[in-house]
């Protein structure tokens, strides 16, 4: 786990702090939504063609590339713009009549306060007794560092709160965009203003020197942390759902401000930008890869990262390339805006690679891009050797921020991980490869349980959760949420806060993100429908700006390719203005899942003696709405078996009865069998009965005669 | 047998120091004369006493006396600590003059990961014994220690060494000290399995031990075979979909040389040797010199140790005589006009072993052999069929071409293009990672 950062002078720096995101706030809500990169022009396809995706894919490939040059267009919402012909037109609804819904929200939601302009009591959303409860007007640095050591104390989430509250108001969140920087001077605020339910640290650094911060919320209680449930939040490990790590600082906030009524028996631990390379690259260019910036040698050419993609029309974006091959596996469309899994004996079949040219002339394009180990296939389950691909890393676990996961995760009871990543708008769950999908069948009743809780509260309309690999639409070998469960023995979950789905109008009869897929997961044709979901969103929200149609484009050593797809801000990371229905509900799911987590009490209890013989008996109940652990479990689990212990006195000795008795896992409310000892113990007997294992906290009860 | 062991771990250390201090001080070590090599008496400058156990602190002990007593030939260095903060000791054994030590073939010898070798730890303290002692008497070892490197790890798992000799030597029981809730030899990457396999880790590599060795692996391109000395394990009938080439190299070499190759001895879920020839790509075998052995319990007896321990170093030196060796042979340079010259070589690996197996070339872990030239410049290179004579043209990149791997007692046919001035001296020379490097020396008329 992470070190604890030196904190020099810690109310000097929250009053700096706030003052500075005082100024972020402002000066982000400029910053946040992407910069319009081209002008619309016009999406009007051929007057020939079918103006739908669907009819076009009904259609296979027909048509040839047509010289219609469409455009690039803007992220950023335009209303004085003329709508522009729908991508997706069987959505059945007009774009003008759809359009503004969504976005309304965002639009007219009004300004939240900055953190210096907010009272206590709003800092603290409204709970009683939090560290904001302090006198307005008081400078609450002031109070503190009148204390005699309190300037340098690092208080412990879990310890009891000092006598006087810190009150510095909790930093607003504000759905938007962040930098890494801006995430962890945010992260900082929040422990500094709630010192004792929330300590910062940082998980991991990278290789080339850049911390990865975390954070730990706990309700103060005897419990140390380390002994009590733990619930881990992971934002963007994928490093492509910046949304996810904003999601991750929204949960953060939610539970920061509610901490106080937090179990003390729960601990929550929150890496929001788990991937904090690759993340600054997306927030740049608003997509990535997803991978590290160690550079590695994809091709084996021992050239690193020597070809890598370019823009080569000079549009200002880097979009998607057909390169045409008789190896390809797409063709045009009879809408010749789209490509569509090539038919056997396509004429013209097209490679779909990023845009960019043979940088180093192997005949290749973009195979050595910049950048290495994807994190999120880093884990060691399912995993691929790295000779079939180099991002993979050399050795599982190979990077810091993977291995500080999976060491943070032996130190600590961890009943839940959640993954805020993906763009399939729904609930994933562990199978990023076929074995781990069966393994994880046994749990399915929970899983749909979770996943109509989400739904509900995320106001989606969402089928029943999927496995990773079915939700991404390939197998997803080496990924963490496998590892989580079958290694950890957690419920591990995927929550995608951005899918095609997510901004459905209310009557509109888009299929939702969880559409129905008919193909096998890494097929052409899911991804080619999972575009036509994408598609109806553009039509629908944005008046079908943020995709460039296919136009050919000369790369000058003599071959012609093709260049369009999706805009950044569109498919993996919303645009800012989307930002705020992506994160809708997602903190009040966390929330209530910390608030389920289960809890073991002993029912009943009973001590009866006869002579100098006393009979012992004892029923376990679970309080929690969770079980206490998967129904599949892993041969070298963390997760203890839960079992039930009998602590004896030094003048009691056990007669019969087994010391320690190990029970099946608890579904929520469920009570234990009866459990029975003899006992030999001279009167007045008093023993104790300890309850642990699964994902609970211990539990010790005293009986007495 | 434990207060045996005891007392033969104190006097052990002792023995050791002992010897170790005089030898140090004593006249230099016979030298063996021309022809009477057989004759010629060992290099002995520390005394193994292989009748008892070594503690890890005596390993220790005994480790720094042999670096010290064989400074040409020995170095000791620390892999990195176990989970209880011993030392994790690695020993390079070779001649340290001529050729640069990572860029000879290499053999790494594992001893003592888990219960199963617990005893390898003096065998392997054997064989560092036997090449050091014998360079000066015996051809085949003087020149293994020339052209290759051998790296040995005596103990692996020092604290189940510690565990369970210390319940010994206190008269406890030791079987319940060797117990661990994560097996060494399941905590390896390949193909680890928590739903299939039981005490494999939370994660591969999780134990501070295998993380050391697996990086010490990887982070050696020259290393041509991992061995340890364990006890079989055989399965058979198993399809792992490995190179045909590599599984008739494997068996071969090991039905020579009395040995179990990876296919047989360890190719489990999680072990070293299967990370070691599926991901390093380096040959795998295993000395099962520990599977019949008349000892009740966790180890054989005491007196077992040094016919043990001859039998396995034995099988350890013909695994090394089967390294990839190779070989250079150059014609007489003909001119193709007055600056361009033509020369037929021939490449040989004198080795039963080839330059790199079949797998480490497919999985892209070892290089492939490659020609250069000094005193001219190479501008082609051809290889010729064996079948037909047919010049097949190799890559050619700043004056290096690229040769393919060499199969174990095979000979390429090359055609080297040279530019050059007549009359310049000119050294051709082949490399290869896992197989050393060969040269030849020509005038161009």
């Amino acid at each position: 786990m992470g070190s604890q950062r030196a904190k020099p002078d810690r109310w000097d720096l929250g009053r700096a702090l706030v003052a500075a995101f005082g100024v972020l706030g402002a000066a982000q809500a400029r910053a946040q939504a992407p910069t319009p990169v081209q002008a619309p022009v016009n999406a009007g396809a051929p007057a020939s063609a079918p103006t739908t995706l669907a009819a076009a894919q009904a259609g296979g490939s027909a048509a040839t590339a047509g010289g219609d040059v469409t455009q690039a267009t803007s992220a950023a919402p335009a209303p004085a713009m003329a709508p522009s012909a729908p991508l997706a037109q069987d959505a059945g609804a007009t774009p003008a009549a759809q359009t503004p819904a969504a976005q309304a929200p965002a639009a007219q939601a009004p300004a939240e306060q900055t953190p210096a302009e907010q009272t206590p009591a709003e800092g603290a959303s409204g709970t009683p007794g939090a560290p904001s409860a302090a006198p307005q007007g008081t400078p609450a640095g002031a109070q503190s560092t009148d204390q005699p050591g309190a300037q340098n104390a690092a208080p412990q989430p879990g310890a009891p709160p000092p006598s006087a509250a810190s009150a510095l108001p909790l930093p607003a969140y504000r759905p938007g965009y962040r930098s890494v920087s801006e995430a962890t001077l945010w992260c900082d605020a929040l422990e500094i203003a709630a010192p004792e339910f929330v300590r910062r640290f940082d998980l991991a650094t990278t290789r080339d020197g850049r911390a990865t911060p975390a954070l730990e919320i706990a309700a103060p209680g005897p419990l140390p942390p380390a002994e009590r449930s733990t619930l881990l939040v992971i934002g963007a490990l994928d490093g492509r759902s910046l949304v996810g790590a904003e999601a991750a600082l929204a949960v953060a906030r939610e539970l920061a401000a509610n901490a106080r009524e937090l179990r003390p028996d729960l601990c929550v631990i929150v890496a929001p930008f788990a991937n904090v390379e690759a993340l600054d690259v997306c927030r740049r260019d608003g997509r990535s890869e997803g991978r590290t910036l160690r550079p590695v040698d994809d091709d084996r050419d021992g050239a690193l990262d020597e070809d890598g993609p370019d823009d080569v029309d000079d549009d200002g974006l880097i979009l998607e390339m057909l390169v045409e091959s008789p190896h390809g596996t797409w063709a045009f469309a009879e809408d010749p805006r789209w490509v569509v899994p090539a038919q056997p004996g396509a004429g013209r079949r097209f490679l779909r690679v990023r845009e960019g040219r043979d940088d180093d002339g192997d005949g290749l394009y973009n195979e050595d891009g910049p950048g290495g180990v994807d994190l999120d296939r880093n884990f060691p389950v399912g995993r691929v050797g790295p000779w079939l691909d180099t991002s993979v890393g050399a050795l599982p676990l190979s990077e810091p921020v993977a291995r500080a996961l999976a060491e943070l995760t032996r130190t600590r009871r961890v009943f839940a991980t959640l993954l805020l990543q993906g763009a399939h708008g729904g609930v994933a769950t562990p199978g990023g490869i076929p074995a781990i999908e069966s393994w994880s069948a046994a749990d399915r009743s929970l899983y749909e349980h979770l996943g109509a809780r989400f739904s509900q509260l995320t106001a989606r309309e969402l089928g029943p959760p999927s496995a990773l690999r079915v939700a991404r639409g390939v197998d997803a070998p080496g990924a963490a949420l496998d590892w989580f469960a079958v290694s950890c023995g957690a419920l591990a979950l995927e929550l995608a806060p951005w899918g095609a789905g997510v901004e459905r109008a209310p009557a509109s009869p888009t299929t939702p993100a969880r559409f129905e897929l008919r193909d096998p997961p890494g097929d052409e044709r899911w991804r080619a429908q999972a575009e036509r979901e994408w598609a109806r969103w553009l039509d629908e929200q944005r008046d079908g700006m943020g995709y460039v149609a296919w136009r050919p484009v000369d790369l000058r050593d003599g071959r012609a390719v093709w260049v369009g797809g999706f805009e950044p801000w569109t498919v993996e990371t919303p645009p800012a203005t989307s930002v705020e229905r992506a994160l809708a509900g997602l903190p009040e799911f966390v929330r209530e899942l910390c608030d389920g987590a289960p809890r073991l009490e002993f029912a009943s209890t009973a001590l009866t003696r006869s002579a100098g013989v006393v009979r012992v008996r004892a029923t376990l109940r679970n309080l929690g709405a969770l079980p206490t652990s998967l129904r599949a479990s892993a041969a070298s689990s963390l997760v203890e078996p839960l079992r039930v212990e009998l602590v004896l006195g030094p003048e009691q000795r056990l007669l019969a009865g087994p010391a320690a008795v190990r029970l099946d896992p608890l579904a929520p409310g469920e009570l234990s069998r009866e459990l029975e000892w003899l006992v030999l113990a001279p009167a007045p007997a008093t023993l104790a009965l300890r309850a642990r294992g699964g994902w609970c906290a211990a539990l010790e009860r005293e009986v007495r005669e | 047998m434990s207060a045996r062991l005891g007392d033969w771990a104190k006097r052990g250390a002792g023995f050791v120091a002992c010897w170790a201090a005089a030898l140090l001080f004593a006249s230099p070590p016979a030298r063996a004369q021309d022809g009477r090599r057989l004759t010629a008496p060992a290099d002995v400058r520390v005394q193994l006493d292989l009748q008892h156990f070594y503690l890890p602190r005596d390993l220790q002990v005994t480790l720094s006396a042999l670096d010290t007593a064989y400074p040409e030939f020995l170095r000791l260095e620390s892999l990195g600590r176990s989970a209880s903060g011993s030392e994790l000791w690695v020993m390079t054994i070779a001649r340290k003059e001529g050729l640069e030590l990572a860029r000879r073939p290499g053999v790494l010898i594992v001893a003592g990961l888990g219960l199963e070798d617990l005893a390898a730890t003096e065998l392997a303290l054997h064989t560092i014994a036997e090449l050091v002692q014998n360079h000066a008497r015996d051809e085949s070892v003087q020149a293994l220690l020339e052209r290759a490197v051998v790296y040995v790890v005596p103990c692996a798992n020092p604290d189940l060494r510690e565990r369970v000799l210390g319940a010994i030597e206190r008269g406890e029981p030791a079987v319940a000290q060797a117990e661990e809730s994560v097996l060494l030899d399941r905590n390896f990457p390949q193909r680890w399995d928590p739903l299939a396999l039981e005490r494999c880790g939370p994660f591969p590599l999780s134990r501070p031990e295998s993380r050391a060795l697996a990086e010490f692996v990887l982070g050696r391109p020259n290393l041509a075979v991992v061995q340890r000395y364990s006890a079989s394990q055989a399965r058979s009938g198993v399809d792992l979909g490995w190179p045909a080439a590599d599984v008739r190299v494997l068996r071969r070499v090991a039905s020579e040389g009395l040995l179990e190759s990876v296919e047989t001895a360890a190719a489990r879920e999680g072990s070293l040797l299967s990370f070691a020839y599926e991901q390093a790509g380096a040959f795998a075998f295993a000395v099962p010199a520990l599977a019949r052995t008349s000892g009740e319990g966790l180890l054989p007896g005491v007196d077992e140790i040094l016919p043990l321990a001859r039998n396995a170093s034995a099988a350890s030196l013909r695994l090394m005589a089967a390294l990839p060796r190779l070989e250079l042979l150059a014609e007489a340079p003909s001119a193709l006009d007055p600056a361009t010259w033509q020369v037929e070589l021939e490449l040989r690996n004198l080795g039963r072993l080839p330059s790199a197996s079949e797998l480490a070339v497919q999985r892209y872990s070892a290089g492939a052999p490659t020609l250069e030239a000094r005193g001219a410049e190479l501008v082609g290179a051809a290889l010729l069929r064996a079948s037909d004579g047919a010049a097949l043209v190799t890559s050619l990149r700043g004056g290096v071409a690229t040769l393919p791997q060499v199969g174990g007692g095979e000979t390429l046919r090359l055609r080297a293009f040279l530019t050059a001035a007549p009359g310049a001296q000119v050294t051709l020379s082949v490399r290869a990672p896992r197989a050393g490097e060969a040269s030849v020396q020509t005038r161009l008329p």
